[in-house]
C-alpha cells in the first residue's frame, strides 16, 4: 500500500493512515506469523464437472491479529476457512499454521461454525470440558478451566443447561468457549454470528474483541456484514470469485480500542463504502436476464390499484 | 365435520388432551365394539345354529354347532313329517369365541393345569418364549450395533459390510430352520439362531442409516477440538446417535416377536407357541385369542416402559 500523496495509484483512503495507524500495522507486520496460506488451490468435483473454488491464494496472518475474510458469496470463504481447519482436502499449496504444516483437523486449529454446533448430549459446562478432557487433562482441573471460560462469556448461570435450553446467541458464546478452551493458536469463525438479530450481534462483537484483546490467539473472521468486519478487523482478507483469488488485503485505518460510536464516524462509513466497491461492484443496470419477466397481476377496478 | 374437533384435521398440529385421551382410548375400543357387535347381536353373521335340543334328529347333539342352512332344513323335513323339531340359537363359528369368553379365558388360562404333568403352565411356556427373544435379541444387538456404527461411519467398512448385509437380509430366516436344527440340535439354539438371523441384518442396515444421519457438523466440530479415531466414536458418534439408536432397536424388539412364532415352531415346538398349537388342536379358541392377546399385551406394555425410559435416559432428545 502506498501512502504517497504525489502517486497517481494512490490507495483511495491513505488520508486516512495516521502516523499512529501506520506505525501499529508496522509492528504488527514485525510480529511472527501465525497462518501463512501459499498457492493454495482447491476444486470441487460434482458429476464430472470441475469446480475450481480456490484459484491460488495467498497471505499471512500474523500472531494475535484479527483478519476478518469478505467476498461475493460463493467466492469460497467457508471453504477456506475448512481447508485450514483440515476438514477439506486441497489440490496443491500449502498453509503453516504455528509453525507446522496443516494436513488434517487438530486442536491448534479451533473452529466456530455458522450452524449450532454444541454436542446436545453434553451440558454447557461438558461441551466446554470436551477439548480439555480430549488433550488429557484431568477431570477436575478441566472443569475449573471450563468453569472460567464460561464465565468469560457471561454464561455462569447456565453451566449446567442443556444447549437446546440456550438461545442462539448463547449456544454461540458457549461454542467459542468450547473452541477457545481447547487452548488453539488460531480460532477459525465462519459466519458465527449471522444467525443473530442486529442487538446480538453487537453484543457478541463486544464480547470478541473483548475476549480477543485478553488471550494469545489469532482470529480469521469469516463474513457478509461489511460494518463487522471493518469493526472487527485489524486487516479485511478481500476475496473474489471464480475462482477464489485474494483482490485485496485492507488494512483498517481505525485506532484500537474501538468504541461502538466509531461505527458513525466518518473513516468507518468511508472504510465501509471502499469494501463495498471491492466485493460489490456498482450495479450499473439490471441484466436483462436478472430482470423479472413480471406484468401486473392486480385488477384495475382493485381498491388498491398500485402501490405508490 | 363441524362434529369433530378442528384440531383433529390440522396438519402436525397437536391435540389437545381430550381429544388425545378419547382417541387413545378409541383405538383400543373401536375393535372391540366391532368385536362385540358381531359377537353379541345374533342378527349380525353369526352363521351357525348351536343345538338346545335336538328333537328327534338323531345325529344333532347339544351343543353341536351346524350350518343354519342344515338346521333349517332339518327343521323343515322334521315338522313336515310331523316329528319334534331340533332347536338351537344362532352362534358363530367356534374360531370367534366371544370377547367375554376370551376374558374369562384369560383367567383360566393360568389357572388351568396342563393336560399332562410333563407339559408347562401357560406362564412357564411365557417364559420361556420371552427368554428364547431375549437371547436372540441379545446376540442380535451384540454384533448388529457395532458393525452398523462401524457401517455408519467409515465408508470402507460401509462397503465391506452392506452388500452383504443387503442381500442376506432377503434370505427368509424361517428358511434356515432345517439349517439351524442340524448344526444346533433340537432345543433353544436353534429358535435363538432363527430370531437372531431374523433381525441382526435389518439390525445393521437400519443402524448404519442411523449413524449416517447424525449430523456431520458435530463429527467436525469434535475434529477440529482434537478428537479423532476410536475418540470420536467413544465421545461424539455413539452418544450423538444413542437416542435414535434406542428407538430402533425397540422398533426391531417388535420385530423379534414376530420371528418367535417360526422360531419355535422349528426343533421342539415350545413356548407361547406351543401353548397356541396345543389348544388349537382341542378346539380351545378362547385360549387361543388370551394367548396372542397376552403377546400382544407384553409387547405394547414393554414398548411404552423403554419409550418412558428413553425420556429418562436422553433428557436432552426433544425429538421424542
Ligand atoms: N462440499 C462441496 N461439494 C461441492 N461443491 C462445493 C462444496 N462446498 C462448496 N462448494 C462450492 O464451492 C463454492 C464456494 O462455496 P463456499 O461455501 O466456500 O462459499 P462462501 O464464500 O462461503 O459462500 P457464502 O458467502 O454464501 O457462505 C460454491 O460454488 C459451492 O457451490
Ligand atoms: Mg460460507
Amino acid at each position: 500500500m502506498n501512502h504517497n500523496e504525489h502517486n497517481p495509484n494512490r490507495h483511495p483512503l491513505a488520508d486516512l493512515y495516521t502516523p499512529e495507524i501506520t506505525a501499529r500495522f508496522e509492528r504488527i507486520r514485525n510480529r511472527p506469523v501465525a497462518i501463512e496460506v501459499n498457492q493454495l488451490r482447491k476444486t470441487f468435483y460434482h458429476k464430472k464437472q470441475e469446480n475450481l473454488v480456490l484459484g491460488g491464494i495467498d497471505f499471512n496472518a500474523h500472531q494475535r491479529e484479527f483478519m476478518c475474510v469478505v467476498g461475493p458469496s460463493g467466492c469460497g470463504k467457508s471453504t477456506l476457512a475448512r481447508t485450514i481447519a483440515g476438514l477439506e482436502t486441497h489440490d496443491s499449496g500449502d498453509m503453516i499454521v504455528a509453525g507446522s504444516h496443516v494436513s488434517g483437523p487438530g486442536p491448534d486449529r479451533g473452529m466456530v461454525f455458522q450452524k449450532y454446533t454444541l454436542f446436545p448430549w453434553m451440558s454447557v459446562k461438558k461441551n466446554v470440558m470436551f477439548g480439555l478432557v480430549q488433550s488429557g487433562q484431568d477431570k477436575a482441573d478441566a472443569e475449573r478451566d471450563a468453569l472460567q471460560w464460561i464465565d468469560l462469556v457471561g454464561l455462569s448461570k447456565y453451566a449446567e443447561s442443556y444447549p437446546h435450553q440456550l438461545s442462539g446467541g448463547m449456544q454461540q458464546r458457549v461454542a467459542i468457549a468450547r473452541a477457545l478452551a481447547a487452548q488453539p493458536k488460531v480460532l477459525l469463525m465462519d459466519e458465527p454470528f449471522s444467525a443473530l438479530d442486529p442487538q446480538n450481534r453487537a453484543k457478541m462483537q463486544q464480547y470478541l474483541l473483548e475476549i480477543w484483546q485478553n488471550i494469545d490467539i489469532t482470529i480469521l473472521f469469516i463474513t457478509h456484514d461489511l460494518d463487522e468486519a471493518v469493526y472487527l478487523s485489524d486487516r479485511v482478507l478481500v476475496l473474489d470469485a471464480h475462482p477464489g483469488r485474494v483482490r485485496e488485503i485492507l488494512e483498517v485505518p481505525l485506532p484500537r480500542p474501538r468504541p461502538i460510536e466509531l461505527m458513525l464516524s466518518d473513516e468507518f462509513q468511508a472504510t465501509k463504502r471502499y469494501l463495498e466497491s471491492l466485493v460489490h461492484p456498482p450495479i450499473t443496470h439490471l441484466d436483462v436476464e436478472e430482470k423479472l419477466s413480471m406484468v401486473q397481476m392486480v385488477p384495475v377496478d382493485s381498491e388498491v390499484p398500485n402501490i405508490f | 365435520m363441524s362434529l369433530l374437533p378442528k384440531t383433529w384435521f390440522v396438519p402436525r398440529a397437536p391435540l389437545d388432551v381430550r381429544s388425545r385421551y378419547f382417541l387413545i382410548f378409541s383405538s383400543f375400543l373401536l375393535p372391540l365394539f366391532i368385536w362385540s357387535l358381531v359377537s353379541y347381536v345374533p342378527q349380525l353373521w353369526h352363521p351357525k345354529i348351536e343345538i338346545t335340543d335336538s328333537g328327534d334328529a338323531g345325529y344333532l347333539r347339544v351343543g353341536m354347532l351346524v350350518d343354519k342352512e342344515i338346521f333349517y332344513r332339518e327343521v323343515e323335513k322334521k315338522e313336515s313329517e310331523g316329528k319334534v323339531a331340533p332347536e338351537g340359537f344362532p352362534s358363530n363359528p367356534v374360531y370367534l369365541p366371544a370377547p367375554h369368553e376370551v376374558a374369562t379365558a384369560l383367567y383360566t388360562a393360568f389357572t388351568t393345569p396342563p393336560k399332562r404333568s410333563n407339559e408347562p403352565w401357560l406362564h412357564e411356556s411365557l417364559l420361556h418364549s420371552i427368554q428364547v427373544i431375549a437371547w436372540g435379541f441379545f446376540w442380535a444387538v451384540l454384533i448388529g450395533v457395532p458393525l452398523g456404527i462401524l457401517a455408519g461411519t467409515y465408508e470402507a467398512f460401509a462397503k465391506l459390510i452392506e452388500p452383504f448385509t443387503e442381500f442376506f437380509r432377503y434370505l427368509p430366516a424361517p428358511a434356515f430352520g432345517a439349517l439351524a436344527v442340524a448344526i444346533l440340535g433340537i432345543y433353544d439354539a436353534p429358535k435363538i439362531a432363527i430370531i437372531f438371523i431374523g433381525t441382526v441384518f435389518q439390525m445393521i442396515l437400519i443402524v448404519a442409516n442411523t449413524t449416517r444421519k447424525l449430523s456431520p457438523a458435530l463429527v467436525e466440530a469434535a475434529l477440529t477440538l482434537g478428537c479423532n479415531g476410536a475418540s470420536l466414536l467413544k465421545r461424539v458418534i455413539v452418544p450423538g446417535v444413542l437416542p435414535d439408536l434406542y428407538r430402533d432397536m425397540r422398533i426391531l424388539l417388535g420385530w423379534a416377536w414376530t420371528y418367535l412364532i417360526v422360531a419355535e415352531l422349528i426343533g421342539t415346538s415350545s413356548g407361547i407357541t406351543w401353548f397356541i398349537t396345543q389348544q388349537a388342536r382341542y378346539k380351545n379358541f378362547d385360549n387361543v385369542f388370551a394367548a396372542i392377546l397376552i403377546i400382544g399385551v407384553i409387547g405394547l406394555v414393554t414398548d411404552l416402559i423403554l419409550a418412558w425410559l428413553g425420556r429418562r435416559l436422553f433428557p436432552w432428545n426433544n425429538s421424542k
